[in-house]
């Protein structure tokens, strides 16, 4: 009789895990395309990063205890002799803490590792309808990009009660979110207010107004950011069939030589003159120095 | 919030009253009054007309691209300041 109920708990916890799996996957694309956002916004983003960190932090350490709760239930289900030893007393605590919380029903006890299995296959359903979208080029897209995440969040953040601490982390990330979405709206602002303010007349070269807005012009020129860029590269699908995300940011795309500089590197990369240490990674992005060994030899 | 048509109105209506003035200070052509004529003139240009014809482009700009469009920053600014110059005592005719 026991056995089956392990059986059972068992079941609910892989739903779980392949729940919280889903969340750490979606976080883990989020928290990339951040990254790149808040790198062009000179990192002003620090609350939004902790945010990410916290939620990212504590899926891990859930994945940790459900793959624990996991193995005692499986070892249980393959030697059921054991449940009677006195060692296994603890063990059969931890497993009646998730079956406890089963009991109470979808808005039980919080239990570390495990999720009800209602909610666990709302989260799924969620984050498997989220449609994503690899290419970003505009203001208007990341505005896009954070709506669509705030979306997500949103409907996370309704099936989790206070007392769950991955309840407070999503509604900070989403708080965090709705910063850069005021943020990205204002660079959609300044972009369209430069545009209009230097629109020519039709009889002239001149704004009309340019004489009394030629400085506002440039004051708004230096807050502008350029949108950051997103695609996927080509030349890494060939490589491993894989996705992965170059960017440049927008400073570095004015700066002719550092920007020159990656493109060299690139250059001798697929001349097979340097070799990536460890391979791609989207997450070491363009830091050349830091993550890549070159072990090339002068040109002749 | 700022009632841009009255602001406008009340502006335009300090401007023609100044360019009035204007008109009737070229029509002056006493050499002994000369240096008097140029000094107010250039004071009621660069104090008055100026200021007001700034307004009024930024009342135009406002109403021509929407003031949901401007970032905050400049709005902000821009609407102290159309409201500082609409209620300046100094510019109204009396």
């Amino acid at each position: 009789m026991m056995i089956e109920e392990i059986k059972n708990i068992k079941q609910c916890l892989v739903l779980s895990n392949k729940a919280t799996t889903s969340l750490n996957s979606t976080l883990k694309h989020m928290q990339d395309k951040f990254l790149v956002l808040d790198n062009s916004f000179s990192n002003k983003f620090s609350l939004q990063r902790t945010a990410i960190n916290h939620l990212a932090s504590h899926i891990a350490n859930d994945m940790y205890h459900n793959e624990r709760l996991q193995y005692i239930a499986t070892k249980f289900i393959e030697n059921p002799e054991l449940l009677d030893e006195e060692i296994s007393v603890r063990l059969i605590d931890d497993l009646s803490m998730v079956d406890a919380s089963l009991q109470d029903g979808k808005y039980g006890r919080p239990v570390e590792g495990f999720l009800f299995p209602e909610v666990a296959s709302q989260v799924i359903e969620i984050l498997e309808n989220k449609s994503s979208n690899t290419k970003i080029e505009t203001w208007q897209d990341w505005g896009e990009f954070i709506q669509s995440y705030q979306s997500t969040l949103k409907q996370l953040i309704v099936l989790f009660p206070i007392q769950y601490i991955v309840s407070s982390h999503l509604y900070t990330l989403h708080y965090g979110f709705k910063e850069i979405a005021k943020e990205i709206s204002e660079q959609f602002k300044v972009e369209y207010t430069i545009n209009a303010l230097s629109a020519k007349c039709e009889n002239s070269d001149l704004n009309r107004h340019s004489s009394y807005f030629r400085l506002q012009i440039r004051r708004l020129q230096r807050k502008q950011i350029t949108a950051p860029t997103i695609s996927d590269s080509k030349y890494q699908q060939e490589l491993d069939g894989s996705k992965a995300i170059y960017q440049i940011s927008p400073n570095e795309k004015k700066s002719g030589g550092v920007f020159g500089m990656i493109k060299n590197q690139f250059d001798q990369y697929f001349l097979k003159k340097i070799q990536p240490v460890g391979g791609f990674d989207p997450g070491t992005f363009y830091n050349f120095d830091k993550h890549w060994k070159i072990t090339c030899e002068e040109e002749e | 919030m700022l009632d841009f048509n009255s602001c406008k109105h009340k502006l335009n209506q300090i401007l023609d009253y100044h360019n009035n003035k204007l008109s009737q200070l070229d029509a002056i052509h006493n050499q002994e009054l000369h240096s008097s004529v140029l000094y107010l003139k250039s004071a009621i240009n660069r104090q008055i007309i100026k200021p007001i014809t700034r307004a009024l482009a930024m009342i135009e700009f406002i109403d021509e691209i929407g003031a949901e469009n401007i970032p905050t920053d400049m709005k902000t600014d821009w609407l102290e300041d159309i409201e500082l110059i609409s209620s300046l005592n100094s510019l109204e005719v009396r």
